[in-house]
């Protein structure tokens, strides 16, 4: 459904590039789940901005690979043929409902905009169904209202709405619930997962927190320092990680020390993109790290259970 | 360190919010009740952990609580006395030593500013103080939250996210406080430097002795750092207690829902599984 083949994009930052992502590797399955983890500045909304090719000269480019959606070359498409792919094939949720909505047009004329494929005449009933869908509350009512008059929760809802209204074979989500309260955190999740299901919506889940992600996805990729360090099923990465970043992020969110006791935080901060470490990013703050991890980048290794990680001297079980 | 002195404790509470009731009145018939009747205190040394979702007071609270705002009837304390009540170096202790901690550390420091002149800024507006003793006590502070002393000629922006929350703990600590009061302080970080900042909390309170009220929207860090925890919802505490009370035995449902979505077990809404916790 969507494949990124050694993506590097960098950003252009008056004379200075920054190298966001460096050879990311990743493929989702058609109507799964997968979960791009990583801190600030790890490349993970890059990722998805370049699958959107979002990024382009002169804030930056991408220099090398190749990403393909839905069978189509994104990467080589020319800006019509995106505006088409984009129209048709991939819905983006946002990190924050308040600013992605425009204050000053209703509802319903933001997820009519992105229903070209619809009969005009349709597109009230259409956009009814779908809001009722997505569980909000009487629907025909709030169709002329402004994006203010609703909550949060809400209004992440009538995002999901416009990313959803073009019918899109893949759904990007960028911390779809990271601006949200808990409880209504876990309606929007209970939604996302119901989406994949029903409608078999491949989706790829940004976020920070592998809490989350773990309830939603089958699949993991972890990214540190715009590389790609440990990917593969769930279960699987989350039981038994192989790279110690992926061990130490688990460990760092996982509270399993006694109440009031020092959590285990990774010491340090990640890496500058501007200045990037010749070897894996992770080197400086890894305790397993040797002089060969920090000249060399570790190649990607796959084991049989299909997860691949790239690290000199992988976390032993 | 120097605390002036106080006026003699008879209520082991530091900071307390007693009957608090604050209505805002938005301008139009009708008026919002944001507090209905809130006591909330805490003590020496202690964490207490505020709990709600957006709209349940917690903020308000805590504008309440720091001064920044009136109740409209009911009481805040400090050091026994009540706000209203104080003399004026009273006063002057209470706002030195009730300091607060904000969500988003990249809208609360001063982007104009250098750091140590944000982090001692307090002290320029308490009294004429030189130029030199601010950047040294600014340098003491950047030490204590563990950052280089050369960040102190630094703007904010060169700073990451987490950085940024540790310069506003040092600007909190700058005049020795009793409390602070931190709102959300790690809801705009990663979970990797959520996990430094709450390190650096705990080593904070061993060191300094110093109280928090600590704000949240959800239970996950307070369970972990919090002593004691009340949850606020619709203006109107509906539960407070120990933490470990709390967590293992919710009694109202709101707090059930409330854990059972902070811990992210499962997608299953059903209350079986809180039931099961509750059981344990």
């Amino acid at each position: 459904m969507l494949e990124i083949k050694d993506l590097t994009t960098k950003y252009f930052q008056g004379g200075k590039t920054a190298t966001a992502t460096r050879g990311v590797s990743l493929t989702l399955a058609k109507g799964s789940a997968t979960a791009l983890v990583g801190e600030s500045g790890s490349g993970k909304s890059t990722v998805a901005m370049s699958v959107m090719r979002m990024i382009r000269p002169p804030i930056g480019d991408i220099v090398d690979g190749e990403i393909v959606v839905n069978g189509r070359n994104v990467t080589g498409a020319s800006k019509k043929e995106m505006r088409e792919i984009l129209r048709t094939d991939i819905g983006f949720v946002p990190q924050d409902p308040t600013t992605a909505l425009d204050p000053l047009f209703t509802v319903r004329s933001q997820i009519a905009e992105c229903m070209t494929s619809t009969p005009r005449a349709a597109r009230d009933d259409a956009i009814v169904e779908l809001l009722d869908s997505l569980g909000i509350v009487d629907p025909r009512a709030r169709l002329r209202e402004h994006p203010h008059q609703f909550s949060g929760g809400m209004r992440q809802r009538v995002a999901i709405a416009v990313a959803l209204a073009k019918n899109p074979q893949l759904l990007i989500a960028d911390e779809p619930t990271t601006a949200l309260d808990v409880t209504t955190q876990l309606s929007i999740l209970r939604l996302l997962d119901q989406l994949r299901r029903e409608r078999e919506l491949t989706t790829l889940f940004i976020t920070h927190d592998i809490r989350v992600a773990r309830l939603v996805c089958q699949q993991v990729a972890v990214m540190y320092g715009g590389v790609m360090v440990e990917r593969g099923p769930m279960d699987l990465v989350t039981a038994r990680p192989s790279h110690p970043y992926t061990q130490a992020l688990f460990s760092a969110n996982a509270l399993d020390v006694a109440p009031r006791q020092r959590l285990r935080a990774i010491p340090g901060t990640p890496p500058s993109l501007t200045a990037m470490p010749a070897g894996c990013p992770f080197a400086p703050r890894c305790d397993n790290a040797t002089a060969t991890c920090r000249e060399e980048m570790p190649p990607a290794t796959t084991t049989e259970d299909g997860v691949t990680f790239s690290c000199w001297n992988p976390v032993t079980a | 360190m120097t605390h002036k002195a106080v006026a003699p404790t008879v209520d082991p509470l530091v900071l307390e919010a007693r009957d608090v009731v604050k209505t805002y009145n938005l301008g139009k018939p009708g008026e919002v009740r944001a507090l209905k009747g809130v006591t909330l205190g805490v003590g020496r040394g202690e964490m207490v952990g505020l709990v709600g979702e957006s709209g349940s007071g917690k903020t308000t609270l805590m504008r309440q609580l720091l001064g920044i705002e009136k109740p409209t009837s009911g009481s805040v304390l400090f050091g026994g006395v009540d706000r209203e009540d104080f003399t004026a170096d009273q006063r002057d202790h209470y706002y030195n030593s009730v300091a607060a901690v904000f969500q988003n550390p990249y809208s609360s420091l001063n982007p104009r500013r250098r750091l140590w002149d944000i982090i001692t800024e307090r002290r320029a507006i308490a009294s004429k103080t030189s130029r030199s003793s601010r950047r040294d006590r600014a340098a003491e502070l950047l030490d204590i939250v563990s950052l280089p002393h050369e960040y102190a000629d630094r703007f904010p922006h060169q700073l990451s996210g987490g950085q940024r929350q540790r310069v506003a703990i040092a600007r909190a600590l700058a005049e020795e406080p009793d409390v602070i009061v931190l709102d959300e302080p790690m809801s705009a970080l990663d979970v990797s430097v959520s996990a430094q900042i709450a390190n650096l909390l705990l080593d904070l309170q061993d060191k300094f002795d110093v109280s928090y009220v600590f704000v949240a929207h959800d239970m996950h860090m307070v369970r972990h750092l919090c002593h004691r925890v009340a949850v606020l919802l619709k203006g109107d505490i509906v539960e407070s207690g120990p933490v470990r009370e709390v967590m293992d035995g919710p009694a109202h449902a709101y707090t059930r829902a409330l854990i059972a979505a902070s811990e992210l077990r499962s997608l299953d809404p059903s209350s079986a599984e809180v039931a099961e916790r509750v059981g344990t």
